[in-house]
Parts: structure tokens; C-alpha cells; sequence
């Protein structure tokens, strides 16, 4: 939002802060988590494997991103130790205005890696699951007992409500930018675009061909998981 | 001799008090045996599917799998006696319905025989796809039974 003591006819620098694969892995998943909840409820099991193993590929693709992807897609660039951290956390508690930058910042990035930490965890138990009746399994539950595989099951019902929490968490956290720090985190999380600050650097792009290979090699492996291991 | 009133309700009490003690210690043993039960009756299923997914189906071990759950079956209304419903406040996810109906209660525990007895003649035919048929079948009077006679999670 536009300060209001600018001067008139002043307008904001706008700058690229996400890339399109970043984009579309987060609304993908922000799609696909609930979807997964919707099937699952109603005994839609084949609805809710391919909706895991969609996920699945958006997990490792964002892994490959992470270290090959655009500036602010990098773990390197977001992925901040507890000192930056603790600092960062004392700024918002003071309700100071946050050092000027783009992409995660130190507290969000670990947000970050915990969403997609718990998402991983859920996407692999599901994979070895298997329900009360033996009838429906993930496509790796062949691999472990019975037992093994009502345990994963167990871990798996129980591992929604910690991703729940989270994404309570980081709603809570775009809405307190919004309210204390005027900060528009969704509109950049949509047009991949947003205000950069004078100074800010607009983060290096990766070219089109890194993507298709990160694309290349994720659905690759979904589908190797998704048959059980097998060509 | 003459029966007092008191004495006539003393021994009802007496003989009442005892079967239904005794009923209430069977219960918990009674819904652990047929989970367990059930449980076996699981470890089969997977086990098929399991090996189905291998893609060429060993016949012992489907035989023996498909034998043992249609034996399973053949047991399943005898584990379930009066007084082991959900009045028994214990865990338990079978409805009412299984003792308001043992017909139709008895008629779905012989159905999953039959179609488990299906599957244990087709084990040595060796075809992944009608054995593949045939496991679904089979899962489908589980699922079947499950709707009519089983409570579904809270969660």
C-alpha cells in the first residue's frame, strides 16, 4: 500500500519477487491439500493417491528449485541461521518496520521448510498406509506388515492436524503483515510481482530449460513411486 | 414350603446378577477375539494384494490366503453374541443392526465366504487380471457388510 506521506504521482518500484514454477507449486498445494482431506473423507482412494502423488512431484520439484530455481526459490537465500532469526522475530514483536528485502523472509523461511517438511512426511506415510481391511494401500505397502502399514496409517491421521496447524500459522502470519506492516503477501504470490524498495536487487532468474528439467525429472519419479517401485 | 416374597427375590437376584457379571467380563474378550478376527482376516486381503502387485501371482499363497479368510467367515456371526453390542460401553464400531437383523447380518458373512472360496478355485488358474477381479469381489462384500453393519470413524 502506497505510503501516505509520498509525494503525489509517486509510484512504487515494481520488481519480479516469485518465478512461475514457485507460484505454481505453492497454489498447486494449496489446491491439492484440502482435495486430499475431500477424498479421503468420502472413501474416494483412488482420488486420494493421485492427489499424494501429485503432491509428491510438487515436493521434489520444489526440492530441485530450491537449489537450481530463481533467487528467492533458493533454500541458500531464505534458509536462515537462529541469530538473523531471533533478530527478525524482535523486530516484528516491537512492531518496528522489518529491513527492506524480498522473498521469505528469516522467520517465513522457516515456515517454509516445516510446511514442506510435514508435506514430505505425509506424502511418505501415505505411501506406506493401508487401511483397517487390507483393501485399499498405498503403493508402497507392500513393502512393510500389515501392521507397519496401520501404524503409517495411524501417524498419517494424526500428521494432518499438524499441517493444519501450519497452514493456520501462515495465514495468521500474512495476516498480521497485513494489518501491523501493510505488507501484500498475496498479491506477489499471484502476479509474482511486487514493491521493491530502492536498493533491492531484483532476484536472478533461472532460464526455461532448468525448469523442464526439474519438471522432467519430478514427474519421473512420481510415477516411479506411484507404480511401487516398479517399471 | 412356602416361597416368601423375599426369598423369591433374592434368588433372582441371585440367578440374574451371576450371567450378567459373567457377561460383562465375556464381552471384552469377545470383541478382542473377533478384532483379532478381523485382523486376520486383513492380513489376508494385503497379503493378496500384495503379491497380486508383483504381477504373477503365487497360487499357494493365495489358496491358503482365500481359504482362510472364507474359513474366517464361516465364523463371523458366532462372534458376535447377544450383549456384545455397543450397549456394552466398550470400543466397539459393530451397530445394533447385526442382532436387530442376523439374517441379512449372516447372509453378508456367507456372501465374503463364497466369493473368498471363489478366489481360492481361481488361484491356480495364474491370470493376474481375474484374480485381480476376483480380490476386488471379495473386498467388495467386506465394504458391503462395513455400510450396513459397521460404524464409521468419528474422525
Amino acid at each position: 500500500m502506497p505510503d501516505e506521506a509520498a509525494p503525489a504521482g509517486y509510484q512504487p518500484r515494481r520488481i519480479r519477487i516469485w518465478d512461475a514454477p514457485v507460484r505454481i507449486v505453492h497454489w498447486a498445494i494449496a489446491l491439492l491439500v484440502p482435495w486430499s482431506w475431500w477424498t479421503a473423507h468420502h472413501d474416494m482412494m483412488g482420488r486420494h493417491r493421485w492427489s499424494g502423488y501429485a503432491i509428491l512431484g510438487l515436493l521434489v520439484f520444489r526440492l530441485i528449485w530450491g537449489f537450481a530455481g530463481s533467487g528467492t526459490a533458493r533454500f541458500a537465500g531464505f534458509v536462515r541461521g537462529p541469530a538473523t532469526v531471533w533478530n527478525y522475530a524482535r523486530i516484528l514483536i516491537a512492531r518496528e518496520e522489518p529491513p527492506s528485502a524480498i522473498g521469505h523472509n528469516p522467520l517465513g523461511g522457516w515456515a517454509v521448510v516445516a510446511m514442506l517438511a510435514a508435506l514430505a512426511g505425509q506424502v511418505c506415510l501415505g505411501l506406506f498406509s493401508t487401511d483397517e481391511d487390507g483393501l485399499e494401500s498405498g503403493p508402497l505397502a507392500d513393502f512393510v506388515s500389515y501392521d507397519t502399514a496401520r501404524a503409517a496409517a495411524g501417524v498419517h491421521h494424526i500428521m494432518f492436524y499438524v499441517i493444519l496447524g501450519l497452514i493456520a500459522l501462515h495465514l495468521a502470519a500474512i495476516l498480521v503483515h497485513h494489518l501491523f506492516f501493510r505488507h501484500n503477501l498475496v498479491g506477489p504470490m499471484i502476479t509474482g510481482r511486487g514493491e521493491g524498495a530502492e536498493g533491492v536487487v531484483e532476484p536472478a532468474r533461472a532460464p526455461a530449460w532448468r525448469f523442464a528439467a526439474a519438471a522432467a525429472a519430478s514427474v519421473a519419479l512420481m510415477w516411479f513411486v506411484a507404480k511401487g517401485l516398479r517399471f | 414350603m412356602r416361597i416368601t416374597p423375599m426369598l423369591a427375590i433374592a434368588a433372582v437376584s441371585l440367578l440374574t446378577a451371576a450371567p450378567l457379571a459373567a457377561a460383562a467380563v465375556d464381552a471384552a474378550k469377545v470383541i478382542a477375539a473377533r478384532h483379532a478376527g478381523y485382523k486376520d482376516i486383513a492380513r489376508n486381503m494385503k497379503a493378496m494384494s500384495d503379491n497380486l502387485k508383483t504381477g504373477s501371482p503365487d497360487p499357494a499363497l493365495i489358496r491358503a490366503s482365500a481359504n482362510a479368510i472364507a474359513a474366517s467367515a464361516a465364523r463371523i456371526p458366532g462372534w458376535f453374541p447377544m450383549g456384545s453390542g455397543p450397549e456394552t460401553g466398550l470400543k466397539t464400531h459393530a451397530k445394533p443392526e447385526i442382532w436387530q437383523h442376523p439374517d441379512a447380518f449372516r447372509a453378508k458373512a456367507q456372501d465374503l465366504r463364497a466369493q473368498a472360496l471363489k478366489m481360492a478355485a481361481l488361484a491356480g488358474s495364474g491370470d493376474a487380471d481375474a484374480l485381480g477381479a476376483q480380490l476386488r469381489a471379495v473386498g467388495g462384500t467386506c465394504k458391503a457388510c462395513h455400510d450396513d453393519f459397521r460404524m464409521k470413524d468419528a474422525d
